[in-house]
């Protein structure tokens, strides 16, 4: 098996639900807690295990809000279980999730230096990196109905825009959702062959707008209209 | 990335403790040094100690340390693990040769064994940063190169001062140490080729990718270690302040006479160096927050 996530860009609406859900779930689970250092304060800071960042692709009035959640990617390849010394940092035969054994990391912070994605956090309570179970201690839970041993993310959002799957099996929906919706990896270049996809924003006319008031024809303004219509005919 | 102080001291000390060894050894085993039993005891000592100390401050920078014994598990796969097994294994063999002396057969090939092993450990500290592909300006074979070359030019410089021997090599080893430096400094200056299009796989658009927010209030485990940034200008003034303490500074001060002293200015040389090291270091997971590579 080799369980992982989509995340459809297309529909995350960038409520940050799947990143509270997560937390709210493995605070108490196998690797929580997920400590909040001064959490009244006038900065509060604490362990995510999964973050979404905003994007603008394009520009007004051909631009799109792509809201962007990441955590681990379960890569198949996962340097960060390479370079960790102390063997607490490995990888699932079975089913492919990276874990960290928190008896046995020494907090260096070299696995998370190794990670692209930014996955990794050090929790400075317990001294120990934490990182996305994928919920494992959810999803093959039997006291669970079959319906609920899903990953607290994939579980909570409300737009859908989460699925979890055995992406080994051709016929899983992670994998036809990929096939159908040409599912990518992020940086691939860097070899580590991240398990997670991404299904891109679906291209969209523009919204109409209201016409312009005229007078504005300065050289900006032409350019700006000229790489548009670039922009739309690529 | 973050440099911390610990790391920084470490890699600088420990340095030298490895590249005492190392040259030492090799000395030894050419039969260019045929120290006095007094000669090889100070030798393995100052080493070890050097060494031990560098160890000892890498442990500060662990927020559980209880667990460091472990870091010895995984030589197989991690350039840490390495590094900490050979650092080990040097001290064993140094220890080794402190109790057959200086008189058997074996005392030179054992020295020259221990010269080699410090040699690795040099390069495995170097290799720890270099195999990180997550970090542009670590990956590249200047960084063993440099790791190899100060830790070597700092050992040879203390063992001069110390049995007034090898000079020529301490000359050799400081002017190829800077010319590294100077290369790497000119091979690091050249752009990135990803940006935030190709990180998110958003690119294909003429207008590009911008970051609107990045999901977070205050600071994170990730800003704090990646997220620095530091004033180009100052950069450039420390980058210029490696080359005058890790080179000008110690020949002048071997020119007049003092060589303790020129260890001293060549150690602090490396210490800022070590923290550019760190400083200008930018990990790709900072694409994502907007900020360059």
């Amino acid at each position: 098996m080799k369980l992982g996530l989509v995340i459809d860009l297309d529909v995350c609406v960038g409520c940050h639900g799947c990143a509270v859900s997560c937390k709210q779930w493995n605070t108490s689970g196998t690797t929580g807690p997920l400590t909040d250092m001064n959490p009244y304060g006038p900065d509060p800071e604490g362990v995510w295990f999964n973050r979404i960042r905003s994007y603008e692709v394009g520009n007004y009035p051909d631009n799109k809000t792509v809201n962007f959640p990441m955590s681990c990617m379960h890569c198949e390849d996962a340097a960060c279980v390479d370079v960790c010394p102390t063997g607490a940092s490995y990888k699932r035969e079975e089913d492919g999730i990276v874990l960290i054994d928190q008896e046995k990391c020494m907090g260096c912070n070299y696995c998370s230096w190794a990670c692209p994605y930014g996955a990794r956090e050090i929790d400075r309570s317990s001294g120990t990196m934490k990182k996305c179970t994928l919920c494992v201690d959810r999803i093959y839970d039997q006291q669970l109905p079959e319906s609920e041993r899903l990953p607290s993310c994939v579980m909570t959002c409300p737009s859908n825009a989460r699925h979890f799957g055995d992406f080994d099996d051709a016929e899983s929906n992670v994998s036809q959702l990929v096939k159908e919706r040409g599912g990518y990896q992020l940086m691939p270049e860097l070899g580590y062959a991240p398990t997670n996809r991404y299904l891109p924003p679906r291209q969209r006319e523009a919204a109409p707008v209201a016409e312009q008031v005229s007078g504005s024809t300065g050289l900006l303004d032409k350019l700006s209209g000229w790489m548009t219509k670039q922009q739309k005919e690529s | 990335m973050h440099p911390a102080k610990s790391v920084i001291f470490f890699t600088v000390v420990s340095g030298l403790g490895l590249g005492l060894y190392a040259v030492g050894g090799l000395w030894w085993v050419i039969g260019a040094w045929q120290p006095s039993a007094s000669d090889a005891s100070l030798w393995l000592v100052v080493s070890t100690l050097a060494l031990v100390a560098g160890l000892a401050s890498s442990s500060f920078h662990l927020t559980n340390p209880k667990n460091a014994w472990r870091a010895w598990m995984r030589f197989r796969t991690s350039w840490l693990s390495r590094e900490a097994v050979l650092a080990v294994v040097v001290m064993v063999l140094a220890f080794l040769l402190w109790l057959i002396g200086v008189d058997t057969g074996a005392s030179s090939l054992l020295a020259g064994l221990l010269g080699l092993l410090a040699l690795l450990t040099l390069y495995s500290t170097g290799m720890i940063y270099a195999c990180l592909k997550t970090i542009r300006q670590w990956h590249t074979p200047f960084t063993p190169a440099y790791y190899l070359l100060a830790g070597c030019s700092a050992g040879t410089l203390a063992f001069a001062v110390m049995f007034n021997a090898a000079w020529p090599m301490v000359w050799l080893l400081l002017l190829a140490a800077a010319a590294v430096k100077f290369a790497y400094y000119a091979m690091i200056g050249k752009p990135a080729t990803v940006d935030l299009s190709n990180a998110t796989g958003l690119g294909g658009s003429v207008m590009g990718v911008k970051l609107l927010e990045t999901g977070h209030s205050g600071s994170t485990f990730l800003t704090r270690e990646f997220g620095g940034r530091v004033e180009p200008e100052k950069l450039k003034m420390l980058r210029l302040l490696v080359f005058v303490f890790s080179l000008l500074l110690p020949a002048a001060a071997i020119g007049i006479g003092a060589a303790p002293l020129a260890l001293m200015l060549l150690l602090a040389g490396h210490a800022v160096e070590r923290w550019l090291f760190f400083t200008e270091a930018k990990h790709v997971v900072r694409l994502y927050h907007g900020q360059e590579t």
